[in-house]
């Protein structure tokens, strides 16, 4: 599935629902245009889009206010992604969400390493200054996003996604949305964000 | 008491004939241009479905090819694979068609087919989705495996080609010295 328009039994996400519900943001609250990302932290083409996509998106879109990136958890690369994806929401508590969500991606190793294991999950957290490393231990021991995270993933599924990462492109208010599936690059984006735009 | 000829035909080649009978097979085979254009064909086509699972290629919602430096040596091995897959599956198609001497089913398999499927199996790492969606957490791992060793898996393939290449020569040469054998009789 590279593209195309969901059926209409799925149901439109608004940015100010999302946001209201704890999912993590880029951007503005006002731009006229949502992107929904979902993405594993041990996803290699997940870490393509990061590096070489999303900036160029950021200083695009979301700097000019016209994007907001949501993301969007759907950990089913490797049976450590679910850990993964509870310490990021975690550390959304405290408004950090970004910062970890960069560290993970600049850290990245084969799946399933052992590289997001639970005692190196807390160790990228203790590094980002600013986290209270207690709050987040008590969260991410008690598993405290775990319902977040299946709720996630049960959107992501009921938009027909199986892979990583997969985007839904909207309006902010949830109508007209577009899918798209894979480690996209720029252009692509431009194409759907553009013609979003000049459709008002 | 086999003759001198059988002697020689059964007797193990040196490096500079193993040499000299992969260039012979491939002007061989490749003379004829039909089998260039059977070669082009299947390698086009195996780059074209590898760049596709690679997420190098796509259709929507533009159509583009887009190649980031993480992607540069499996799209480069590829192609290496997609090269040899083309030249491997014609002259197995030539032996076929051309060849008076059997050849037995199991150096096949243990040739070009097996070549073949490892291509194959290496393209198919990036649909370690729906195997992780249909066998659960076997498929996670079977997946995770073949995205980790994507590299070593393409390195392997290239070298069961290679290895495929100079087992078809072989076949190809021998055939071709049984036919001169039997017609100088």
């Amino acid at each position: 599935m590279y593209g195309q328009k969901p059926n209409e039994q799925t149901k439109t996400l608004p940015l100010h629902d999302l946001i209201k519900n704890g999912s993590p943001f880029l951007g503005n609250v006002s731009a006229p245009i949502t992107i929904i990302d979902f993405s594993d932290f041990q996803c290699y083409l997940c870490n393509r889009f990061v590096r070489n996509t999303e900036p160029l998106i950021n200083q695009t879109y979301i700097q000019t206010g016209k994007v907001a990136l949501v993301f969007g958890h759907l950990p089913n690369r490797g049976l450590d992604s679910m850990d993964a994806a509870l310490a990021a929401q975690c550390t959304n508590d405290q408004g950090k969400f970004w910062q970890f969500h960069n560290l993970l991606y600049s850290n990245q190793k084969p799946i399933d390493s052992g590289w997001v294991s639970k005692e190196n999950l807390k160790n990228f957290a203790s590094q980002i200054s600013g986290l209270d490393i207690k709050q987040f231990n008590t969260c991410f021991d008690n598993e405290k996003y775990k319902s977040f995270v299946q709720k996630d993933i049960d959107l992501a599924l009921s938009f027909g996604f199986r892979e990583t990462p997969s985007f839904i492109v909207e309006n902010s208010n949830g109508s007209n949305p577009e899918m798209l599936s894979g480690a996209l690059p720029f252009d692509s984006f431009k194409a759907v964000v553009e013609k979003k735009i000049s459709a008002g | 008491m086999p003759s001198m000829a059988e002697k020689k035909e059964t007797s193990m080649p040196s490096s500079s004939e193993g040499q000299g009978s992969l260039i012979l097979s491939f002007k061989i085979v490749f003379s004829n241009l039909v089998y260039i254009i059977f070669a082009a064909l299947i390698a086009v086509a195996f780059s074209i479905i590898s760049i596709i699972f690679d997420q190098l290629l796509f259709f929507y919602p533009i159509i583009i090819f887009y190649l980031p430096d993480d992607a540069i040596v499996g799209f480069i091995l590829a192609n290496i694979i997609a090269i040899l897959l083309g030249i491997v599956v014609s002259m197995n198609i030539y032996v076929f068609r051309h060849s008076k001497i059997k050849i037995r089913s199991t150096s096949l398999l243990s040739g070009s087919s097996l070549g073949v499927l490892s291509s194959i199996c290496v393209s198919c790492s990036s649909l370690g989705f729906f195997l992780a969606s249909t066998l659960a957490a076997a498929g996670v791992t079977a997946s995770a495996f073949v995205s980790n060793y994507q590299t070593p898996l393409r390195l392997l393939s290239i070298a069961l080609l290679i290895w495929a290449y100079y087992s078809i020569s072989n076949k190809l040469t021998k055939s071709c010295m049984k036919t001169y054998l039997n017609s100088s009789k």
